[in-house]
C-alpha cells in the first residue's frame, strides 16, 4: 500500500540580493534584486507502507527540503504530495497526528527540563491516554536504555543521550510515518550505531514507516533496503543502495603488492592506475578482462600479495552526486 | 457545545503545563529571574512619573478628574504587566523565524499562535507592573468617587480583558512581519512608540489623535475604556466598539498569521 | 587603525541596508515627542502643571531637542554583543587581533555617520524654528559646546550600553530587557522630559547619576540653563563618568571572558 506519494515537488527559494560593498549597499538602498534558488526540483517518487527509505545526496541537494515539505513545514512551489491521504502542508490535526519528524540539528526537548517533562507535553499535545504513554515510555526507554537519564536536564545530556530522547519524544504518540533529518549527526560511533539498530528493530517490528536522510552512508546501508539519490534537487537513483555500486559493476579493484618497488608506468599496461606508492599499487580493471589481467601480472611482476574488490559504494554515490542523470560510466 | 468544552479543557490544560514549566525553568536560572523584576520595575516608575506629573497639576482636564486620569493609568500600568509575562514568546518569534526553530511546532497537532505565543510564561516581570497597577486603580477609583457596584467592577473586568487581549493582537503583528522581512527592529520600535501614548489617558490629546486611536488603531482602548465605563462615559456605541475593536483586530491579526505560516521558509541552522 | 575604519564602513553599509528598518525608527521617534507635546499642551492649559522653571516654550523645546539628542546617543548594538556572548559567536573575536570593545565602537560609530547627519540637520532646524518663535539666539559657542557635548554623550553612551551588554556573561536572558533596560535609561538621562521638573530627586537624579550627561546636560547647553561653571563641570563628569564606566566595561570583559573560556562558550 502506497503511503507516500510523491510528484514533481518542486521548492523554489526567492531572497534579496545584496551588493557588495558600500556603493553596492547605496544602489541597494533604491532597487534590490532578488535571486532565486531552487532547493527542489521536480521530485517525484512513492513510498509503500513500512518501508524504510534512505535520501541521500550532497549538501544542498534538497533532502531536508523535500522532508520539510513532508511534514507541512513548508509550503511547496509546485508540484503535489499525499502522505496517508492528506496534502501535509495543509497541516491538518488528523495529519499531524500520524507523523513525526526528528531533526539532528533542531530540538523540540525543553533544554532546561529533564526529557520526561517533554514528554509528558508531548502526551497532552497527542492526547495520548495515560496508560498507552506509560507502556510507550517504558519500552522505547528500555529498547533506547536511558531510563536512568528521564529525570536528567537535557542540557546535561550528551549529543547521543539527547538524540534518544528525540526520538522517543517523537514515538510516544506511536506515528506511521516517521522522518528523520541527518539523526546521527554528530554522534559518536557508538551512538551512531545504537540509534541505528533501534531504528531498524523498530521499523521491523512496528511497520512504521521511515523516510531518513543522512550523511553517512552506513546508516541508510543498515536501515534501508532502498534508497532514493537527491542530487540538484531531483531525484537520480532509486532503488537498493547495493545497485548503486553497479553502475561501477562492470569494473573491479585490484590491489596489489610486489617484492619491489612498482612504477606508475609499468602498471598502465593493466588497467588504470589509482594509486602507486612503493612497492603497492591499486588498479581499475575491466570486470571481463579481469582473468587474462591477473595472469599476466603474476608473471610480469613479483607479486606478494593481491586482493580484488568491489568499487565502494561512496564511489558509486559520488558518481551520482556529480551525475544529473543516470547514464553508465 | 460538548465539543468547545472538550477544547476549552485541551488548551487549559496545555497552558497550566506551561505554566508549570516556565516557572521550573525560571527557578533554575534566578539571577535571569530577579534582573528581570529589577528592570520592570525601573519601567513601571517611569510610567509613574506620569502618573505624578498629572496628580500634581490635579486639574480636571477634558471632563476627567486627576484621579480618573489616575485609574487610567494605572490599568496602562496593569495591563502592560500581564502582557509581559508573555513578552518572552513575542521576544524569540523572529529569532526562531530566522534560525528556523520553529520547525518543530509546525508539526504539532495544536494551534501554532497558541504554542508559539504561549509557550513560556514570564512570572516575574508582571509582579510590580499588577501590583502598582491595581493599586493606582483602587486608589484613582476611590478618590474619584465613583460607584463600587457589582456591575462596574465587572465591566472594568471586561474592558481591562478586551484591553489585554488588543495588547496581545496589537503586538503580534509587527513580530509576524520577520517572516516576510530579516530585521524587524524598526517596525517594532514605531509600533512600541504608538503604544506608549497609553502612557497617558488620551483626554490630553486633540479630537483627532484621540479619534485615530479609538477608530483606526485602537490603542486607545487599552488605557481608557475600562475607566469611562466605569465613569459612565462611554457612550453604547463605544460600549460595543470596545468589545468589536479587538475581535476585530484578532481577525486581521490571524489572517496576517495565516499567510505568514505559508511564507515560513525554515531556515537551516 | 586601519581594521577599526574597515569596520566603521561595515557598520556604515549595514545601516544603509536596513534602510525601512532606520526610516521607521526615526519615524518611530516622532510619536513620543508628539505625544509629549500633546502632554504639555494639556497640562499647561490646565494652568495648574508644576513647571519647575519653565515656560511652555521651553518645555516644548526641551522636548524636540531631548528627543533628537537622545536618538544622536542611542545604541543598538548591544543585542548583538549578548548574542555573541550567548551563542559562542565570540570564538571568532577572540582570536583574531582586534579588541572586542574597539570593534562594536567603530560598527557602532560607523552605523551613526548617515543618521547623525540627518539628525543634526533636524536640529538646526529645530533651532532656527525656535530662533523665529522665541525670539532667542544660540549663540556659536553654545552650538559648539552642544556638539562638543554630544562627542562626549556619545562614547559615554557606548560605555555604558556596553557594560549593560557585558552582563550577557552572567545574565543568559538580559537579551529580553534591553527593550525595557532602553527605556528606563532613556528617560533617566532627561531624553523624555527635564528631570528638573521633579524637584530636588529630579536635580539630583540628573547631576549625581551618568545618565543625564547623554542627553540632558547637552540638551541645556543649547537651551542655555547652565552657567559656565556648570558646563565646565559637566564637561568633567561627563567624561570622568565615560572613564569609569570604560574601566568597568575593562573588568567585566576580563571577568566574563574567563568565565566564558571557562564554561566553554
Amino acid at each position: 500500500m502506497e503511503i507516500i506519494t510523491v510528484q514533481n515537488l518542486t521548492k523554489v527559494f526567492t531572497y534579496a540580493a545584496k551588493e557588495k560593498g558600500l556603493k553596492g549597499s547605496l544602489r541597494d538602498l533604491f532597487a534590490r534584486k532578488t535571486l532565486q534558488k531552487t532547493a527542489v526540483e521536480n521530485v517525484s517518487f512513492t513510498v509503500q507502507k513500512g518501508e524504510a527509505v534512505g535520501l541521500l545526496g550532497p549538501n544542498g541537494a534538497g533532502k531536508t527540503t523535500t522532508l520539510k515539505m513532508l511534514s507541512g513545514i513548508l509550503y511547496p512551489t509546485s508540484g503535489s504530495a499525499t502522505v496517508a491521504g492528506y496534502v501535509p502542508w495543509q497541516r491538518q490535526r488528523a495529519y499531524q497526528r500520524r507523523f513525526a519528524i526528528v531533526m539532528g540539528q533542531k530540538s523540540q526537548l525543553w533544554p532546561d527540563l529533564p526529557a520526561v517533562d517533554t514528554f509528558e507535553l508531548n502526551r497532552r499535545i497527542y492526547e495520548v491516554d495515560a496508560d498507552a504513554y506509560r507502556r510507550t515510555l517504558d519500552e522505547l526507554t528500555d529498547l533506547l536504555d536511558v531510563r536512568e537519564l528521564l529525570q536528567v536536564q537535557v542540557r546535561r545530556l550528551s549529543l547521543g543521550e539527547r538524540m534518544k530522547m528525540e526520538l522517543i519524544a517523537a514515538l510516544l504518540h506511536r506515528p506511521e510515518i516517521l522522518y528523520l533529518d541527518e539523526p546521527t549527526i554528530g554522534l559518536d560511533i557508538l551512538s551512531q550505531r545504537s540509534i541505528r539498530d533501534f531504528l531498524k528493530y523498530y521499523n521491523e517490528q512496528t511497520r512504521t514507516t521511515l523516510l531518513l536522510t543522512s550523511h553517512y552512508t552506513a546508516d541508510i546501508e543498515a536501515l534501508c533496503p532502498r534508497s532514493i539519490i537527491i542530487n540538484h534537487g531531483s531525484v537520480v537513483f532509486d532503488g537498493p543502495l547495493a545497485e548503486v555500486s553497479e553502475v561501477f559493476g562492470h569494473k573491479k579493484l585490484v590491489a596489489l603488492k610486489a617484492q619491489r618497488d612498482l612504477t606508475a608506468a609499468e602498471l598502465a599496461a593493466f588497467g588504470t592506475v589509482r594509486a602507486c606508492q612503493h612497492n603497492t599499487a591499486l588498479l581499475e580493471v575491466e570486470r571481463d578482462r579481469l582473468q587474462p589481467c591477473l595472469q599476466r601480472l603474476f608473471g610480469a611482476l613479483p607479486v606478494v600479495d593481491l586482493d580484488v574488490k568491489d568499487i565502494p559504494l561512496e564511489e558509486g554515490i559520488a558518481y551520482f552526486y556529480q551525475k544529473a542523470g543516470v547514464s553508465a560510466p | 457545545m460538548k465539543h468547545l468544552a472538550k477544547r476549552l479543557r485541551y488548551y487549559l490544560g496545555l497552558l497550566g503545563l506551561f505554566a508549570k514549566y516556565s516557572l521550573m525553568e525560571q527557578m533554575a536560572y534566578r539571577i535571569n529571574f530577579i534582573a528581570g523584576i529589577a528592570v520592570e520595575c525601573g519601567y513601571m516608575l517611569i510610567k509613574l512619573m506620569y502618573a505624578v506629573l498629572i496628580l500634581r497639576a490635579g486639574a480636571e482636564i477634558n471632563g476627567l478628574t486627576a484621579h480618573e486620569m489616575l485609574m487610567c493609568i494605572g490599568t496602562y500600568i496593569m495591563v502592560t504587566g500581564v502582557y509581559m509575562g508573555i513578552y518572552p514568546n513575542y521576544w524569540a518569534l523572529p529569532l526562531s523565524v530566522r534560525d528556523g526553530s520553529l520547525d518543530m511546532q509546525l508539526t504539532k497537532p495544536v494551534n501554532t499562535q497558541f504554542l508559539v505565543t504561549l509557550r513560556k510564561l514570564d512570572f516575574g516581570m508582571p509582579i510590580p507592573d499588577v501590583a502598582c497597577g491595581l493599586a493606582l486603580i483602587v486608589y484613582g477609583w476611590q478618590r474619584a468617587g465613583l460607584p463600587v457596584t457589582p456591575g462596574a467592577v465587572a465591566g472594568f473586568a471586561v474592558y481591562c480583558l478586551a484591553g489585554w487581549f488588543l495588547t496581545y493582537c496589537l503586538f503580534l503583528i509587527p513580530e509576524l512581519l520577520s517572516f516576510w522581512f530579516v530585521s524587524t527592529n524598526g517596525v517594532q520600535a514605531l509600533s512600541s512608540a504608538v503604544f506608549d501614548f497609553n502612557n497617558t489617558p488620551m483626554n490630553l490629546y486633540p479630537k483627532w489623535v484621540q479619534r485615530l486611536g479609538i477608530l483606526l488603531l485602537p490603542v486607545f482602548l487599552i488605557t481608557n475604556f475600562p475607566t469611562l465605563y466605569v465613569m459612565g462615559a462611554l457612550s453604547p456605541a463605544m460600549q460595543v466598539w470596545g468589545l468589536a475593536a479587538p475581535l476585530a483586530v484578532f481577525g486581521i491579526q490571524r489572517a496576517i498569521w495565516r499567510r505568514a505560516m505559508r511564507q515560513y521558509t525554515s531556515a537551516s541552522g | 587603525m586601519k581594521p577599526y575604519g574597515y569596520v566603521f564602513g561595515m557598520g556604515l553599509q549595514k545601516a544603509l541596508a536596513y534602510r525601512a528598518d532606520f526610516l521607521l525608527t526615526l519615524a518611530s521617534c516622532i510619536f513620543p515627542i508628539l505625544m509629549q507635546v500633546c502632554l504639555w499642551t494639556a497640562l499647561y492649559a490646565a494652568g495648574a502643571a508644576d513647571t519647575g522653571g519653565y515656560t511652555y516654550e521651553q518645555m516644548i523645546l526641551y522636548t524636540l531637542l531631548a528627543g533628537i539628542t537622545a536618538r544622536i546617543v542611542a545604541t543598538g548594538f548591544e543585542n548583538d554583543v549578548a548574542q555573541d556572548i550567548k551563542d559562542g559567536g565570540l570564538n571568532k573575536y577572540l582570536v583574531k587581533p582586534v579588541d572586542y570593545g574597539g570593534y562594536y565602537f567603530a560598527q557602532f560609530l560607523g552605523g551613526k555617520a548617515g543618521p547623525i547627519a540627518f539628525l543634526l540637520a533636524v536640529t538646526t532646524a529645530v533651532l532656527a524654528g525656535a530662533a523665529a518663535v522665541l525670539g532667542t539666539a544660540f549663540s556659536p559657542l553654545r552650538l559648539g559646546l552642544y556638539a562638543l557635548s554630544l562627542a562626549g554623550a556619545t562614547v559615554l553612551n557606548f560605555v555604558l550600553f556596553y557594560a549593560i551588554a557585558l552582563l550577557g556573561f552572567w545574565l543568559t536572558e538580559i537579551r529580553q530587557l534591553f527593550g525595557t533596560i532602553a527605556i528606563v535609561i532613556l528617560v533617566a538621562s532627561g531624553g523624555v522630559f527635564p528631570l528638573d521638573i521633579f524637584g530636588p530627586v529630579g536635580r539630583w537624579m540628573a547631576a549625581a547619576l551618568p545618565f543625564g550627561y547623554t542627553t540632558q546636560f547637552c540638551v541645556n547647553i543649547v537651551t542655555g540653563r547652565l552657567a559656565p561653571g556648570q558646563i565646565a563641570l559637566g564637561f568633567a563628569a561627563q567624561w570622568l563618568w565615560a572613564g569609569a564606566f570604560a574601566a568597568l566595561c575593562a573588568v567585566l570583559w576580563r571577568q566574563g571572558a574567563k568565565r566564558y573560556t571557562a564554561v566553554g562558550g
